[in-house]
């Protein structure tokens, strides 16, 4: 299987979305997943970036977004800082059963909030988007 | 502007809605309208509708998935007999050899060059059946655009090519093998028999080596400029003919599923890829094996 870690995507300078997985995702990078994956495509085009969760998925995610990464401190001025920020819209795509839409996606919303509360995402100047596709089990195919 | 109301009353209707209830809807409406404008369109005390093509077409395309719907418009007028056929018979699917005797029906109907998207999807047991047949009835589709094989025996086939064969289908833009047969040269060389080939999408292949005899020496390179599906891929050796298939792959997306290390074809397409996707699964409203996405919220 693909590792996303060793993946070397620098090259890509025309890069303008991407959708992983987001198993691999925190498989990948423990410790600060979503900023620590950005951070690997240098392309100045990205503009979207899709992490799809599945069903198995959900408390593991819910959990990365309650937790508030620790960063090192850098030496560099908050005004350096901000430069760095990337414009890149994050969307939290959901693929869960019909009947658990309803139950998952209210804590789900709650820990996203607190996520973007607690500066998860400030990393990048848009704001991240939760989104649930409903799944439903096709009795034909 | 009425007719635009008609238009989006009528596709607020369930996809069940047929062509008898899409006539009522619009002959309601218009009893709603002055002379004036029932004149300006084509409107006739009966209350008749002559609706301008591109919103027929319109309502067709809503339809275009509820075949009972489409079969009913066919029936409607010529218009709408026009437009629903070219969706009826947009995809054509083979799934065991006498399918392809339904050929010799669409030649007869008139209806072979409505044809865009080609599925031979053979039963386990009847696949060395399927390939003798595809090379000698593939030029019947003169507009195919679309061709999607499984379990097709590509070392099998390319034996049966004519000596100096270089183009199997010129129309073909997209090409889907599904657990495709044979080496990775034969396979590679198969991709290059389509000249305008701009989407590439292989899954699982079963690997068998070939003699290089099999393996014919093609000098044409199609665009591949759009997107590239890999699933289940997770032999080196074909990552790498993929990356040197051409020099520089061109493909705008590339979308890995299951596969193994993919270093070498993520450069190849470094310049021009646009879209990377690395997640198992398909969020764009498609149908897939078990299950289905019926919108988001």
């Amino acid at each position: 299987m693909i590792d996303i870690k060793n993946l070397d995507l620098s090259r890509c300078d025309s890069l303008n979305h991407v959708e992983v997985n987001f198993n691999a995702l925190v498989r990948a990078f423990p410790d600060d997943p979503f900023r620590n994956f950005i951070s690997t495509i240098p392309s100045s085009e990205l503009e979207t970036c899709l992490i799809v969760s599945y069903d198995n998925d959900l408390d593991e995610l819910e959990q990365a977004l309650l937790t508030t990464p620790k960063r090192k401190r850098k030496s560099t001025s908050s005004q350096e800082e901000e430069e760095k920020k990337r414009d890149v819209k994050i969307t939290f795509g959901l693929d869960i059963e019909k009947e658990e839409v309803e139950g998952r996606h209210q804590s789900l919303k709650a820990a996203f909030d607190s996520a973007i509360g607690n500066g998860v995402f400030e990393f990048s100047t848009s704001t991240p988007v939760l989104e649930v596709y409903p799944r439903v089990w096709n009795q034909t195919a | 502007m009425d007719v635009r109301l008609c238009v989006i009353h009528v596709s607020t209707f369930a996809p069940t809605v047929d062509a008898k209830q899409v006539s009522y809807t619009l002959w309601f409406n218009c009893k709603h309208l002055t002379r004036k404008m029932k004149r300006a369109l084509g409107i006739s005390k009966a209350g008749s509708v002559r609706l301008p093509q591109e919103i027929v077409d319109y309502i067709l395309d809503y339809v275009s998935e509820d075949r009972p719907t489409l079969l009913a418009c066919t029936h409607l007028s010529r218009a709408w007999c026009i437009g629903a056929r070219a969706h009826l018979y947009r995809t054509f699917t083979v799934s065991d050899s006498m399918g392809f005797d339904a050929i010799n029906d669409l030649q007869s109907m008139g209806t072979i060059h409505l044809v865009r998207k080609m599925a031979v999807a053979p039963r386990m047991f009847q696949t060395d059946l399927i390939v003798p047949k595809i090379t000698t009835r593939l030029n019947a589709f003169t507009h195919l655009q679309d061709l999607d094989i499984r379990y097709l025996n590509v070392g099998e086939l390319l034996t049966r090519l004519p000596r100096h064969c270089d183009v199997l289908k010129s129309t073909v833009r997209t090409l889907t093998l599904r657990y495709p047969r044979g080496s990775t040269k034969q396979i590679l060389s198969f991709v290059r028999l389509f000249p305008s080939l701009e989407n590439l999408s292989v899954d699982n292949i079963e690997q068998e080596s070939a003699p290089d005899a099999v393996i014919p020496d093609l000098k044409s390179s199609p665009p591949l400029t759009g997107r590239l599906t890999l699933t289940g891929i997770l032999d080196q050796e074909f990552m790498s003919g993929l990356a040197s298939l051409q020099k520089g792959l061109r493909f705008s997306t590339l979308d890995l599923q299951f596969c193994g290390e993919a270093q070498e074809v993520i450069d190849g397409c470094a310049e021009t890829m646009r879209r990377f996707i690395c997640s198992p699964s398909d969020f764009r409203g498609k149908t897939t094996l078990h299950s289905s996405h019926d919108g988001r919220c």
